[in-house]
């Protein structure tokens, strides 16, 4: 299909108006956030992505998602529209196999992190990066953060994400270098839990 | 593209002021696949602490050695509300720092500065400002070698395996073999460091005196080496540690003299030759921190308080 085609699409809306500086602004956004993990980040830009993306994960692969990484996205978000959308904006791959993804758009946290690829030990980086749609980000909670970016520890509250899930990501941890990056994104909302961040349960809510 | 009739970007003045920018460049000049493909770089270098990412390096209108790894990186990371500020061997006003700081002046109209303390990005070869810096800033170092291991081992597929098996015997094997020949370690600069623990890293050639600073500093540090195309990062308020032994811990230079100009006996000096006859003094080699403390009232032995006319003071 070509451009023109894409473009009388009903379905397709547009993407940055102003690409260069929206892209460094959403690319700053979420480097603070990897940096500074259990800070929330709010992306201010209006775009009208695909109906099941969130604000910021439709604005971090428009910033951040091309042909060189094939993105996955959870059956229940990969509507036709999603899909043309993303192919058309970041010119980039769908992929269905999630192991192939180095960007994921997800539902929720899954089950289990081996689906995707962790990267290997001399090439951690190929490790993917999850963004992962939740209802609520907020600081502040049950959830206890420490690690490189982080001045002692941090809280924050992902009400929907299981226990279990931070169990497995723990037991998961002990393969670092390799290991899977994450972004819990709500709305224009975005929280950063990258490999190295340790995370840990009170026991109750304060 | 032609490129040859294009006016070069550091023959333009420079302002200390935001300007336009100028027509014809891209913004921050590399083009955007070029920033999408460094910033996802950036983001792995953040989420694995002095792990070196290769990125697929850009011609920058610099040679090598000018900080094209470097201001790659400011490139990619830098927007509109930015402040810059650049310095070389601590100082701003050297030919390197005022043509780095023109680039960006001019393809990003960018403000620049010269104060630490104005600054939002920070581009630096050889120095870490005296001034702590703080949560809202991000210090870009310009790296010529990135690989601490390579003078042990110059293959780069057996460092890349031992930064994967975290088997860095051989480097502590080299560093005490230092020790048992000269009685220390002899490494003044680029002394490497283990991140968070983990990755022993480059913290490229500035003085060991600027090492403890890097620890659990709270700005963002991204590190960029052109020539050999690597990114990596240290994020905010994690543990650099400077290779030691119990037996010979890690200390930094110290000198018995303050600076001349402002008093400082806490801040790296410079030795500075002042007459033919080998007449010397010591001076800030972080020209802002230096000028600050002047301004604040302090003078040096060989100083004059801020404010009163220099001439024929100078040789
Ligand atoms: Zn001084």
């Amino acid at each position: 299909m070509s451009a023109d085609n894409l473009a009388r699409t009903p379905h397709l809306t547009p993407g940055f108006t102003d690409s260069v500086t929206e892209s460094q602004t959403v690319f700053r956004h979420l480097l603070e956030a990897m940096a500074r993990p259990g800070t929330v980040q709010t992306v201010d830009i209006d775009i009208e992505g695909p109906d099941t993306l969130d604000r910021a994960a439709t604005a971090i692969a428009l910033a951040l998602v091309d042909f060189e990484t094939p993105l996955y996205l959870a059956p229940a978000l990969a509507t036709d529209a999603a899909e043309t959308y993303l192919k058309f904006h970041c010119g980039t791959r769908i992929t269905r196999d999630s192991m192939e993804a180095a960007f994921a758009i997800l539902d929720k946290a899954p089950e289990t992190l081996s689906g995707f690829n962790s990267g290997t030990d001399e090439y951690p980086e190929t490790g993917a990066t999850l963004l992962i749609q939740v209802d609520t980000v907020k600081a502040g909670g049950p959830l206890i953060l420490s690690g490189p970016g982080i001045k002692d520890t941090t809280n924050i509250d992902l009400p929907e994400v299981p226990s279990a899930f931070w169990t497995a990501r723990t037991a998961q941890q002990r393969y670092f270098p390799r290991g899977i990056d994450l972004v819990f994104v709500s709305g224009g909302s975005m929280v950063a839990i990258p490999r190295t961040t340790n995370v840990s349960l009170t026991a109750g809510k304060e | 593209m032609s490129t040859n009739q294009r006016p070069q970007p550091w023959q333009a003045p420079e302002h200390d002021q935001p300007v336009a920018q100028v027509e014809g460049y891209n913004f921050a000049y590399l083009d955007e696949q070029t920033k999408r493909m460094i910033r996802r770089a950036i983001l792995k270098g953040v989420a694995i602490p002095g792990y070196q990412v290769p990125f697929g390096s850009r011609e920058m209108p610099l040679p090598y050695g000018w900080g094209t790894g470097g201001m790659q990186v400011t490139a990619a990371v830098i927007g509109r509300d930015d402040t810059l500020k650049v310095i070389d061997q601590g100082a701003d006003d050297t030919t390197n720092a005022v043509n780095i700081r023109r680039f960006f002046a001019k393809t990003a109209g960018v403000a620049t500065t010269e104060k630490t303390a104005e600054a939002t990005v920070i581009q630096t070869r050889h120095r870490i400002p005296e001034k702590p810096l703080t949560e809202e800033q991000i210090l870009v170092y310009q790296v010529p070698i990135p690989e601490p291991l390579r003078w042990v081992e110059p293959r780069e597929t057996e460092t890349r395996k031992m930064h994967a098996l975290e088997e860095y015997g051989v480097m502590h094997v080299s560093l005490y073999e230092s020790i048992a020949r000269f009685g220390r370690i002899t490494t003044s600069y680029n002394y490497p460091v283990q991140v968070n623990g983990r990755y022993i890293m480059a913290p490229s050639p500035i003085p060991k005196f600027d090492n403890p600073k890097m620890h659990q500093m709270a700005a963002l540090q991204l590190f960029g080496a052109g020539r050999e195309k690597r990114i990596y990062a240290v994020p905010p308020y994690t543990d650099v540690k400077s290779l030691d032994f119990e037996d010979h811990p890690f200390t930094i230079q110290s000198w018995d003299d303050t600076c001349a100009l402002c008093g400082a006996d806490d801040s790296y000096l410079d030795e500075v030759i002042t007459d033919d006859a080998g007449g010397k003094m010591y001076v800030c080699s972080d020209s802002d921190y230096c000028a600050e403390r002047r301004e604040a009232g302090h003078v040096g032995h060989q100083g004059v308080p801020a404010g009163t006319d220099t001439k024929g003071e100078a040789q």
